[in-house]
């Protein structure tokens, strides 16, 4: 399918993407530590009919989770009717009391989510998780498509795949359809962070502005960008990559230095766009996770598309008597914790360690999820020149415009530890670039 | 609704620089509003140095002012007088906004309980065929006699949990506490922020949801919140009634001061 120039070209095509600052920065024991993401040459391709399928449910779900954060902020009829419990949403750190009744332009909360799927050995996909706050992750295969189709331009005549590289007109699409009067900029807290690399090649691609919040000031209660002259200029949508607890000190962490002070104001009373909107934790948390197929049925009065990995929810009796009497088969997860922490697996555990797992579980039911072991499939890689497996996931973009667009590419990681079932790039596993077939 | 007492209020919370500061951003969450139990008029806020004022209205209920002093300043002072007209026995219903009323039944950031509250609920806890009133007055005298007044022991970060530890705190400890054992009894309760007569500076007292209406209970002072108490911000707890958050640049340290005087018209 693949020239074998592709393959041949691996470790210079990482040496470009070193070199563009195509890297992952992670806090470990309060350093900053700069990782690369290594790049894999073996695409992970994806058949157009099964792409298709994927699109209709990825859209779907989206569409859902929208309604939900609406209806979570204004009605909470979905509580009402006793669909979701109570706890779930208001004991729930992503949801925000703030938030209630403040409704973004357009009605939109997830502007830009990256959900997380992945494929079983017994051909069924899967979804893992929804990120609605801050996603990151498509930058990295549209470069790496940049950089292969030079390395290997007849691969890339030959096979009919989908451009990925229109990432930035539909993220431009996306900003342009909220903004409410005046530029779009994207918000980065610095070039220490993780993502950086991503949110200057999205500037550079879709014309926004990169700013940090510095360059950002609220007058009369709307948003202004300051050039580096002193001009004043009116901002309409902000395309921002800081996590809400930093976004204004005058309403969240009053400690935060990277924030825009009474931003959420300005947002409060219509005069911007952010996306994604504040609150949003409350849809990707964990716990409600298990509720999402149960919101499509709800909201869309449609059956779900994709499936959850089978769940369970200790905080429902039946599924606790479940969850204690197959611990050893399935992976338990903290609803708090993100990034691949938080995650233990039952079959691990030495005896004491379930025993201290099982208290805590008893004590603290909402806290955890249980699920099972989806065996996925393996994807090839390269490790040292010789063609290995190992397991990997694919985070899917869905683009929330007029309407929801489905990314056609998304972001392949792999466990670079043969052993390990954890993809996550904070977890120091590579990226593969998706390929979708055209035809 | 049927005043029983009319209070005159000033609230005056100043800030000393040991150094000029400028760009100073500041939200104010000081300006008392007319509800079922407290009308508020001739509410005026004054600002030193002055500047433009916007207003808002947060997803709690409160009101409040924000704005920016840019050129370099060393003090700043702002002062809000006005008239109360109270019915102190009158309680506000409970379910009277956007807001639900489940934040308030759950755990936050101040009110979480560790193994002292634990350990104390066990005691005290909500008692079969006990009603939310009586319970959250039960324990409203009983924090009152397990505590100590001690200024200075506990500061704005302590936690229910650390102050109770302790058995010392001020009335924002106080508040935290009964807050962190209604929420462990699914009551719903809420952080208050006011003024009181005869206190001199502001107040932290709690509200607590039974048979649909808010009640204000103070632990501080082994009372029921009166006609002598004026209402200001209500949130989850101490961090959603901040008075005053504000940032600036400047290398200096800060001085606030506050003065609160309430007397009868």
């Amino acid at each position: 399918m693949y020239e074998m120039d592709l393959l041949d070209n691996t470790e210079h095509v990482n040496r470009l993407l070193a070199r563009y600052g195509v890297k992952f920065g992670i806090y470990k024991n309060n350093t900053f530590q700069e990782q690369l993401f290594p790049f894999d040459a073996i695409p992970r391709v994806i058949q157009k009919a099964e792409f298709d399928y994927l699109e209709r449910g990825l859209k779907q779900r989206v569409m859902a989770l929208n309604l939900f954060l609406d209806d979570i902020y204004h009605e909470k009829k979905i509580v009402k009717d006793k669909v979701i419990p109570e706890d779930f949403i208001f004991a729930s750190s992503g949801y925000m009391p703030e938030c209630e009744g403040v409704t973004p332009a357009k009605r939109i909360y997830s502007h830009i989510s990256g959900i997380d799927l992945v494929k079983g050995k017994d051909g069924e996909w899967y979804i893992l998780e929804d990120n609605l706050r801050v996603p990151s992750g498509a930058s990295y295969p549209m470069i790496a498509r940049d950089l292969c189709r030079r390395s290997s331009p007849k691969t890339f005549r030959d096979n009919l795949l989908e451009d990925n590289r229109n990432y930035a007109q539909l993220l431009r699409k996306t900003m342009d359809y909220v903004n409410v009067e005046g530029h779009t900029v994207i918000l980065t807290p610095g070039r220490y962070n993780a993502a950086y690399f991503e949110h200057s090649y999205f500037a550079e691609k879709t014309g926004a502005h990169l700013v940090n919040g510095s360059e950002l000031l609220v007058e009369n209660d709307k948003l202004y960008y300051v050039d580096y002259k002193g001009k004043k200029e009116r901002v309409g949508a902000v395309y921002r990559r800081i996590s809400d607890e930093y976004l204004d000190p005058m309403h969240f962490n009053p400690e935060s230095v990277i924030g825009i002070p009474h931003i959420f104001d300005v947002y409060r009373k219509g005069n911007i766009a952010l996306l994604n909107a504040i609150g949003n934790g409350i849809a990707d948390d964990k716990g409600i996770y298990y509720f999402v197929p149960k919101m499509v049925k709800y909201y869309l009065g449609e059956e779900p598309v994709l499936s959850n990995a089978p769940t369970y929810l200790p905080f429902y009796k039946t599924d606790m008597a479940y969850v204690l009497a197959h611990f050893d088969k399935l992976v338990l997860k903290d609803v708090a914790e993100a990034g691949g922490y938080g995650v233990v697996f039952g079959s691990s555990m030495t005896k004491a360690q379930k025993a201290d797992f099982i208290a805590l579980l008893k004590r603290e039911p909402r806290r955890f999820i249980a699920q099972e072991v989806i065996d996925f499939q393996d994807l090839e890689i390269q490790d040292n020149g010789v063609v290995v497996e190992r397991k990997a996931d694919l985070r899917a973009f869905v683009l929330m415009a007029d309407e929801p667009h489905v990314w056609k590419s998304g972001l392949t990681r792999f466990s670079r530890n043969p052993d390990s079932f954890i993809v996550n790039s904070s977890q120091g596993g590579g990226f593969k670039d998706t390929w979708v077939l055209s035809r | 609704m049927q005043v029983e007492r009319t209070l005159r209020f000033c609230y005056r919370m100043s800030l000393v620089f040991s150094e000029p500061v400028q760009k100073h951003q500041f939200t104010l969450r000081m300006i008392p509003q007319s509800d079922t139990r407290q009308q508020i008029a001739d509410c005026k806020v004054t600002l030193e140095p002055a500047c433009a004022l916007q207003e808002g209205v947060d997803s709690f209920g409160n009101q409040y002012v924000y704005g920016e002093i840019a050129q370099p300043h060393s003090a700043f002072c702002v002062e809000v007088c006005g008239v109360a007209r109270l019915a102190g026995k009158t309680a506000v219903l409970c379910q009277e906004s956007q807001m639900p009323l489940a934040p308030y039944r759950f755990a936050s950031q101040y009110t979480r309980a560790g193994d002292a509250l634990r350990a104390y609920y066990a005691q005290n806890g909500q008692r079969a065929g006990e009603g939310a009133y009586a319970f959250a007055a039960r324990l409203n005298h009983q924090i009152y006699q397990d505590m100590t007044y001690v200024q200075g022991v506990t500061d704005i970060h302590t936690t229910a949990e650390e102050a109770f530890s302790s058995r010392q705190g001020v009335c924002q400890d106080y508040a935290h506490i009964m807050l962190a054992l209604c929420r462990m009894a699914d009551i719903p309760s809420r952080y208050v922020v006011g003024m009181m007569q005869g206190e001199g500076y502001s107040h932290a007292w709690v509200e607590v949801c039974a048979d649909k209406r808010w009640y204000g209970m103070d632990p501080t002072n082994d009372k029921m919140a009166d006609d002598t108490y004026i209402k200001i911000s209500h949130g989850r707890d101490y961090q959603d009634c901040i008075v005053n958050r504000g940032t600036f640049c400047g290398a200096g340290t800060q001085t606030q001061q506050v003065r609160v005087v309430v007397t009868d018209e």
